[in-house]
């Protein structure tokens, strides 16, 4: 057996540890001039309300920046006289291929088209559940909106768990996140997670294993549980309705639906009674997918199970477009 | 503790600063008190076996070499394990039945050494090997083999008619329980055989088994080479605590980055065998998955457990010497855990009669060596399977097939194509090794009939994922001569491996936070 320890190599290593910490110095460095947002942004997970909105020269512009994917947008931050601010709230398919394509660009377009002056602001996200939902209401109540339509989902509330977990995680100052918070290898190891980890791993072959900490398996195992995640849906979106209510903004609903197996038939996961019921109490408006999708083939609705294809979109807005103007008291001229 | 937290980093700092601050005398108690500190994260109870162990080494080997321990001296020591349980049930509670064991065992250990003690020379000191070696398998024997032979036994005498339904044993085995206990005999049977002289401090002796950078998966260290330098006489030397570093760096790297993420998909596959209709795509991908991360779990832990020890002056044995590369069974066995493999060849192999003798007698000795350190891997008949299919091609390779050393003056395609055959018995080892059940075997055997898994999540993402952690080390391995070591890499000039340093930390700092345990903490 051999003890032999290349001790001789000391200052060789010696130098190229030096050269190393350099080398992670100088790309740290960089990365803090090259990326656009402050990390901390980043390791916010979409819980901060400034994310993607930014204020200069009287225009907020809405960007995609860290976890919140809005689509570029630039609007005045003190509304036009006569005009009508609607903001959409949602996931990504409220949030659709483009914003021209968005129900929301194919409402302003419709509003714009019959001579109505309003705005409608397409501030959807991928991946965002009723609690990040909230923030982003939080921050658009700062804009005066004259109108909210929330696309109210239960499927991706796991997404706003981990989500939450994963914030509070890389808030504390344990020793295990000091290197998470260096600009540039922070980065390299949440692409490791979104970007390869959870892309090119199935959930079932990842389940056992917890590579970020947080309850993964339990997450994905309740992904397709309805049953546990509509009642913290329907908690956090309690608050974001009170919210509104304070502000005395009123909200239109769109509850979601997905095809089954490919359809044409589809589920609610329980939204429509839920919210129907929520909507006869308080007074708000609400409208189903599914009711809109049927008016037609459903499959020719949506561009695979959940999401709307450009059509979809189209009769979307269409659909909202007399509610809208009913709620805003627009008239077509 | 384990070398993948995040305290071990800190701990193995802060004991080192400490170390070199203090007085040289002050060094052995201190390390022992380090060690204990280190065992004690897992279950502070079972450091009163390491006394124990440690007890029986130092009173034992000293009779064998002729002196005669004090007998207040040995009723003290005898009660030290007993005194250890009662001040860890301060902390968590101790099983009546080890506190009864510790107690009872205090003065019966004190008889047989004064029992011994009355023998002539000769008869003493083969009585004192005796005892010492009884008493360490005794531990192990508890701990990790009592469950398993009350099953066997069992099932046995269910076969013959005889309805044994005695409760089941529900003992937990202590970490690394195999590592220190065998080292522990190696230094009475080294005293015995006049290898080593007999360690006259207690406490040098326990800091012998404990030392806590190779306290828990080895290597396997000899008394010859690790007791002399636990004197630590020596000076502080930069050097040493700079190539510590980077062993350490290399070590998390196929730990963290090879080991833990090929582990993803291992586990995947070898937990689900019996769930999942698996083809030959999956199975395969699964082998390979596991392949790697045993590798890289264990030289990781290796060479971390050689790094952590050098920042204290000590060095351990090279445990691994790229053992993929291997081109035949032997020569595997000389690069995979050699410090088990040559504890094997010395304590078992060699005294069997070695090469000596017939063909048959040499085969019996090689099957016998191997099964023993399959079963040593733990108290299952897959290990024992495992070594018997180790011990099979050791005997099959003897029998005709061309040496090492033939094959290293070979051309390439007949090295290439014996590789390849070596490759094949390690990872039909693998299958056996890490498969949950004999059932589970047969299972991945019927699956080899066909190529396409169906109704199973998608291969090619855990293809992906495999050649993303394991082509950026077998790339590595480039640099290094094939009769090297994986720290090898060091051999790049400065500014090449300066890059290399921030790419192996980068990866190890970005592979995510959790780390599942090393899987021969559980041997």
């Amino acid at each position: 057996m051999i003890a032999l320890e290349r001790t001789d190599l000391a200052p060789r290593i010696a130098k190229a540890a030096l050269g190393a910490l350099a080398i992670a110095a100088a790309l740290e460095l960089l990365a803090v001039f090259a990326y656009r947002q402050d990390s901390r942004v980043r390791l916010d997970f979409g819980y901060s309300e400034d994310v993607g909105f930014s204020v200069s020269d009287g225009t907020v512009h809405l960007r995609p920046v860290a976890s919140r994917g809005l689509w570029p947008q630039d609007y005045p931050v003190a509304k036009p006289p006569q005009t009508k601010r609607v903001v959409v709230i949602g996931d990504s398919v409220a949030r659709a291929g483009s914003y021209r394509e968005s129900f929301a660009g194919q409402l302003a377009e419709r509003l714009a088209a019959c001579g109505a002056r309003a705005e409608v602001w397409n501030l959807a996200s991928p991946g965002y559940g009723s609690r990040r939902k909230d923030v982003v209401v939080a921050k658009a109540l700062q804009f005066a909106p004259d109108l909210v339509i929330y696309h109210a989902n239960v499927t991706t509330e796991y997404e706003d768990a981990r989500e939450w977990e994963r914030r509070e995680r890389h808030a504390s100052w344990h020793p295990s996140q000091w290197p998470e918070k260096l600009p540039l290898l922070g980065r390299i190891s949440m692409s490791m997670t979104e970007k390869v980890y959870w892309r090119w791993l199935d959930p079932a072959v990842r389940a056992g294993f917890d590579r970020e900490g947080t309850d993964l398996d339990e997450a994905l195992r309740s992904k397709s549980d309805v049953e546990h995640w509509r009642p913290i849906m329907l908690e956090n979106f309690a608050g974001t309705r009170a919210r509104l209510r304070a502000a005395k903004v009123p909200l239109i609903v769109i509850t979601r639906a997905d095809l089954i197996d490919d359809g044409p038939e589809m589920t609610d996961h329980g939204l429509e009674e839920a919210i129907g019921a929520l909507a006869k109490n308080e007074g708000f408006r609400w409208i189903a997918t599914r009711q809109v999708a049927r008016q037609g083939d459903p499959r020719a609705f949506f561009a695979d199970g959940s999401h709307w294809n450009p059509i979809g979109h189209e009769r979307m807005a269409q659909a909202l477009l007399p509610i809208v103007q009913k709620t805003l008291s627009l008239r077509c001229r | 503790m384990s070398f993948a937290t995040w305290v071990y980093p800190f701990f193995l700092l802060a004991a080192a600063a400490l170390f070199w601050a203090l007085p040289a005398r002050w060094r052995t108690p201190f390390i022992v008190a380090a060690s204990f500190v280190f065992y004690s994260w897992w279950d502070v109870r079972f450091v009163a076996m390491l006394i124990a162990a440690a007890v029986l080494d130092y009173t034992c080997s000293n009779w064998i070499a002729g002196r005669r321990p004090a007998r207040l001296e040995t009723a003290l020591l005898a009660l030290t394990p007993l005194v250890w349980l009662l001040l860890a049930n301060l902390a968590k509670p101790v099983p009546i039945a080890a506190l009864t064991s510790a107690a009872a065992g205090a003065p019966i250990y004190w008889a047989a050494c004064e029992l011994g003690g009355r023998l002539r020379e000769a008869t003493r000191r083969r009585y004192f090997l005796v005892l010492a070696i009884a008493g360490s398998l005794a531990l192990l024997g508890f701990f990790k083999y009592a469950g398993w032979f009350a099953e066997n036994l069992e099932a046995a005498l269910e076969a013959i008619g005889v309805v044994a339904d005695w409760p089941a044993l529900n003992i937990l085995l202590p970490i690394g329980i195999s590592f220190h206990i065998f080292q522990s005999i190696s230094y009475v049977v080294d005293v015995y055989q006049g290898r080593v002289s007999a360690e006259r401090s207690f406490l040098r002796i326990l800091n012998m088994l404990c030392f806590f950078p190779q306290l828990v998966a080895g290597p396997i260290e000899r008394a010859a080479h690790m007791l002399p330098q636990l004197h630590f006489g020596r000076r502080f030397d930069w050097r040493d605590v700079a190539w510590g570093c980077h062993l350490i760096l290399v070590g998390y790297f196929l730990k963290v980055y090879v080991a833990d993420s090929c582990g993803v998909v291992a586990d995947y596959y070898f937990n689900s065998i019996g769930e999942n209709p698996f083809a030959a795509d999956w199975t395969l991908t699964g082998l390979f998955a596991f392949a790697f991360q045993i590798y890289g779990d264990f030289a990781g832990y290796s060479l971390i457990a050689r790094g952590s020890a050098l920042f204290f002056g000590v060095r351990l044995f090279r445990n691994f010497q790229l053992p993929y590369l291997a081109l035949t069974p032997s020569d595997f066995w000389r690069r995979w855990h050699i410090s088990l493999s040559s504890w094997f060849r010395d304590y078992v192999y060699l005294p069997l009669g070695g090469n000596r003798g017939t063909r048959g007698v040499v085969a019996r000795n090689l099957m016998v060596t191997m099964m023993l350190a399959g079963i040593w891997h733990g108290a299952s008949w897959r290990f024992a399977l495992w070594g018997a299919l180790h011990g099979g091609a050791l005997i099959a390779w003897r029998a005709g097939l061309p040496g090492t050393g033939t094959l290293e003056r070979a051309r390439l395609p007949m090295k290439v194509l014996f590789w390849a055959l070596t490759a094949a018995v390690v990872l039909a080892g693998w299958a056996v090794f890490r498969a949950a059940s004999l059932e589970d075997v047969h299972a991945m055997l019927a699956a080899l009939s066909h190529w396409h898994s169906a109704g199973v999540p998608p291969v090619w993402g855990s293809v992906k994922w495999i050649l993303l952690h394991v082509l950026p080390w077998i790339a590595l391995l480039a640099i290094v001569r094939r009769d090297g070591e994986e720290a090898d890499i060091a051999r790049l000039p400065w500014w090449a491996l300066a890059p290399l340093y921030w790419l192996l930390a980068t990866l190890v700092l970005s592979a995510g936070t959790q780390r599942p345990e090393f899987i021969y903490f559980q041997f």
